[in-house]
């Protein structure tokens, strides 16, 4: 009976001997959004754990087809709630570069410091979250704490605190005032003795650096085979930034590392060592923040385009690190105003690929930790 | 991809076969789609090329031209640059070798197409719908795509708020 | 408690209860009456603690926490208590109902029987069992029978993961806790709860935890699987919310539901008082002889606060840890308790008995290396004062010219 009853569901799972189904979620505290594993234990050691994913797929690639260049902005907002500015970053980089558009210096800067920002700010959640997963409830609101404040300067410089929207096509939409200017550089003032904070409260605490170090290892190979990308990518011990890679926008002005894994506290790759080079990143992200609020250029924030952009044809691929790793855009024009076809490429997606692989032999805890390191964000799985 | 890297793989495959075209803003080589794997396999291993990181798989669907391309974004951390592959499938029987065999990560994007826009993937471990439920009727993305009005008796639109 | 019931009658009826034909109706009242007393002092204090514990946690997390309810939002565990009886009681479906209904009764009557043996003061326990200890693990054993029942008879697969994982720690943490105890038998020669406590003293160095390193040691491991008894974080693995999405409890609503915290909540004067009886020398005063203690009920009256006063000490410390601590994981929770606890307890055993020899209590040597060890044991508390004043500083002058607000108020004027 149970075997006809899970048979509509999408990965198929068979029982052996003395094995389990569990079924974790939709509806699970720590599924970061609306996932679907179908576990087969046996007891608490995982042997085979599906992603069911789907749930929150909206269609934005078909709303894109329908919807003018212009307007498209908002919807890129709700690929991933989390960081909402890359996606617009990504998308008006896309057609910026399609139709041939340039940015006013002022108005890349002004990307460069709310996307580092907002980098931030998803780092806060990930790893925040992740302390939440094993257990640890304190870390993750202090980070909701220091979250607030980005969101209070969000707020002040583009009016929304979690869907942005503030990239438009040929620029930003508002100039950063120098009240916002200082917040900033309070925040940031605040922010970095509070890292060293954190990690005295949990990084360095020994029952989080073991249930984190050792578990859930994705080698060198595997990584770039289920392509990884992002922190999980850099946790691996792999050098792989875009910024660097393919520079785009200001960031080869700046000066900053690309923190990876070393194998802080266990084994290359483990859990520990992505959760810890998002800890690093963040500091880069401020040093990268303070740059560019220093060498602010003065001058237009935006480049006047036309009401109706019609792009002729043609198409490109560009992609951005996000703070969940490469997020990329494939962009077809047709001399429309509207695109032909617009293909998302998200980070989370690639890293629920290889949960299958790598959940074998976990426990169920170590599952948890394990999406919780990989940083899924459920909407930027389906979109 | 320069120059430098087509030519690798046109020695290998033929100039015939890979058709270099640099009239879009990212230079693409056209394979033609029972070739797809190998060249894939080619163009990771080769020393000189490496491109070993699969950056994504799409599908664009040309209703006049009765195909659909696949579009492979592939990304070389030796030549830092990106290369993009494109091949051509029939709309009307959609069929590809798969290249899960070499990017793991492939598979997923080829189950995603499969499920948007109905493209069979051959030899491919596990081909069924990832975003759709199993039982929806008709690939989205595809130029020509009616939703139905009615899945398992919901309504799947609704009036315009007013 | 029985001269208690003898006084009580001499005192309201002016006749001796030996002569009385109404004894056994007496006793049987006053039976009654006590365990009102315990039930009425454990659901408050369970209550209570859910607030205190509430609002600790907001101040840990830098909020506010609950605070409408009353002054200082000191009634909002009534407010949740009355919310909860008000809630439909659900019963799933194809759960076994009977076991499903009965589970609660036995996680709290397995809680709340505990009481009875627990010391309140000098003389003021429920039944002075010369079996007391005993008698309190036997009985709290009882509350993983609840929990197991509770799980499976669900139906749920998450419940029932909670369930036996719950299974697996208790029965594996009875074995350090029982043990951990033995040495302070083996100093008192009693299982009685008054007679622990009358055989230490009222300063530290007459208590049993600064007797030798091994009652030391027996103390963290006591503590450490109380905690892990109780269900109490680094040890929740049973309700671990982010991976069994409640745990044994997933399934239950509304009042049903309310026993599963309140006996948690309970358990925590459980563990503060066991731990203060057995190793912190319990009710005892300082400069206060037992003899002196006895002719006085002021005297006992402060003995009351003063234990009182020691488990609070315990149960905020339990708190604390629970906000601060990340969970281990399941397999690393019995590796703990097999690999280090329980060895370290039979090695402590015997260390003790060997030093019960070599140093006796009243020698001189003996209580030299006790006033040592309370030197260290309050160096302990220091570093830890300390430790939290430094964390506390470090981030107060950031937060405040961050945000503007003081980071603190002082508990009467709190936001």
């Amino acid at each position: 009976m149970l075997k006809n009853q899970l048979s509509h569901l999408k990965p198929q799972a068979t029982p052996f001997m003395e094995e389990m189904i569990l079924n974790m979620g939709p509806q699970h505290p720590s599924t970061h959004g609306v996932l679907n594993f179908l576990i087969i234990t046996d007891g608490e050691v995982i042997h085979q754990a599906l992603p069911n994913v789907g749930y929150l797929h909206r269609g934005i690639e078909k709303l894109a087809e329908q919807t003018p260049y212009t307007t498209f902005i908002p919807f890129t907002d709700r690929i991933d709630y989390l960081s909402a500015m890359f996606a617009n970053h990504v998308y008006v980089m896309a057609v910026e570069t399609l139709a041939n558009i340039e940015v006013p210096e002022r108005g890349e800067y002004l990307r460069v410091i709310a996307c580092e920002l907002n980098r931030i700010a998803s780092h806060l959640i990930s790893t925040g979250a992740l302390a939440l997963d094993i257990g640890a409830s304190t870390p993750f609101v202090h980070w909701i704490r220091e979250r607030e404040c980005i969101n209070d300067i969000m707020e002040a410089l583009c009016g929304a605190r979690l869907t942005y929207s503030y990239m438009r096509v040929g620029g930003v939409s508002r100039d950063i005032s120098q009240n916002i200017k200082d917040a900033v550089l309070k925040f940031l003032d605040h922010f970095e003795p509070i890292i060293d904070e954190y990690n005295r409260l949990i990084s360095f605490n020994g029952i989080f650096i073991k249930r984190l170090a050792n578990v859930a290892i994705i080698s060198q190979v595997d990584a770039v085979n289920f392509g990884l990308v992002g922190p999980n990518l850099r946790g691996s011990g792999i050098e792989m930034d875009i910024r660097r890679a393919i520079p785009y926008g200001v960031y080869d002005r700046f000066d900053f590392k690309i923190p990876i894994g070393l194998g802080f506290q266990g084994t290359l790759g483990d859990s520990y060592d992505r959760y810890f080079v998002r800890i690093l990143e963040m500091k880069e992200s401020c040093s990268i923040v303070r740059q560019a609020l220093e060498t602010l250029p003065p001058g237009d924030i935006r480049t006047k385009i036309k009401r109706n952009l019609k792009i002729r044809e043609n198409e490109c691929y560009t992609c951005v690190e996000s703070a969940r790793g490469e997020m990329g855009i494939y962009l077809v024009s047709d001399g429309s105003d509207r695109p032909y076809r617009l293909k998302i490429k998200t980070g989370s997606f690639t890293a629920m690929s290889i949960v299958e692989k790598i959940s074998q032999g976990l426990m169920v805890a170590d599952l948890i930790a394990l999406i919780g390191s990989l940083d899924v964000v459920a909407p930027e799985i389906d979109r | 991809m320069t120059y430098k890297g087509y030519d690798i793989l046109a020695l290998r495959f033929g100039k015939d076969t890979i058709i270099y075209c640099d009239k879009t803003l990212n230079p693409y080589i056209e394979v033609s789609s029972d070739q797809i794997q190998e060249v894939c396999i080619y163009i990771r291993y080769h020393p000189e090329l490496k491109f070993s990181f699969f950056f994504s798989l799409s599908g664009v669907d040309y209703p006049e031209k009765n195909r659909i391309t696949l579009v492979y974004h592939l990304f070389s951390m030796k030549l830092k640059t990106l290369c993009v592959l494109k091949a051509s499938v029939n709309r009307n029987h959609p069929e590809l070798e798969s290249i899960e065999s070499v990017w793991k990560t492939a598979g997923w994007f080829e189950r995603e197409i499969h499920d948007l826009l109905g493209v069979n993937f051959i030899r491919h471990s596990n081909m069924k719908r990832l975003l759709l439920p199993d039982d929806w009727v008709g690939y989205p993305l595809r130029k020509d795509y009616k939703e139905p009005l009615l899945y398992h008796d919901m309504e799947t639109s609704r009036d315009k708020p007013s | 408690m029985k001269n208690y019931a003898d006084q009580l009658f001499r005192f309201l009826f002016q006749a001796p209860v030996e002569t009385s034909s109404y004894a056994l109706i007496w006793y049987g009242l006053f039976i009654f009456l006590v365990a009102g007393a315990l039930l009425f002092f454990a659901a408050n204090f369970a209550g209570i603690t859910s607030f205190v514990e509430r609002r600790i946690a907001a101040r840990i997390q830098s909020r506010i926490g609950p605070n409408v309810v009353g002054p200082q939002g000191i009634l909002q565990w009534v407010a949740d208590g009355i919310k909860l009886l008000l809630k439909e009681d659900l019963i799933p479906d194809r759960a076994d109902r009977f076991l499903f209904r009965t589970a609660p009764y036995f996680v709290f009557s397995g809680l709340f029987t505990a009481f009875v043996a627990l010391p309140f003061g000098f003389g003021i326990v429920a039944a002075d069992l010369n079996i007391g200890i005993y008698y309190i693990f036997a009985v709290t054993s009882l509350v993983v029978v609840g929990i197991i029942m509770g799980g499976w008879s669900s139906n749920s697969k998450w419940a029932m993961f909670g369930a036996l994982r719950s299974a697996a720690q208790i029965i594996s943490y009875e074995i350090p806790t029982a043990l951990s105890l033995i040495p302070v038998i083996l100093l008192t020669g009693s299982l009685s709860t008054q007679d622990i406590i009358k055989s230490q003293g009222g300063m530290p160095w007459n208590w049993n935890i600064f007797h030798s390193p091994f009652t030391l040691a027996c103390f963290i491991i006591f503590f450490i699987s109380a905690l892990a008894e109780g269900n109490r974080i680094p040890f929740d693995l049973p309700e671990a919310e982010s991976e069994l999405v409640s745990g044994y409890n997933t399934e239950y609503s509304g009042f049903r539901f309310l026993v599963f915290p309140m006996a948690e909540w309970a358990n925590l004067w459980v563990i503060g008082a066991m731990v203060s009886l057995t190793y912190l020398g319990g009710w005892q005063i300082p400069f206060v002889s037992i003899e002196t203690l006895s002719g006085s009920p002021w005297l006992i009256l402060l003995s009351v606060a003063v234990f009182a006063g020691k488990t609070s000490l315990v149960v905020f410390f339990i708190i604390q840890i629970r906000w601060t601590l990340p969970r281990v994981r399941v397999d690393q929770m019995t590796l703990v308790c097999w690999t280090y606890l329980a060895p370290v307890c039979l090695a402590s055993i015997i260390g003790t008995m060997i030093w019960m020899l070599v140093f006796p209590w009243e020698s001189m040597a003996g209580f030299v290396i006790r006033v040592i060890m309370s030197g260290i044991g309050a160096g302990a508390v220091i570093f830890y004062i300390m430790r939290i004043r430094y964390n506390y500083l470090s981030g107060k002058a950031a937060y405040e010219k961050m945000k503007g607000i003081p980071l603190w108020y002082p508990f009467w004027r709190l936001p």
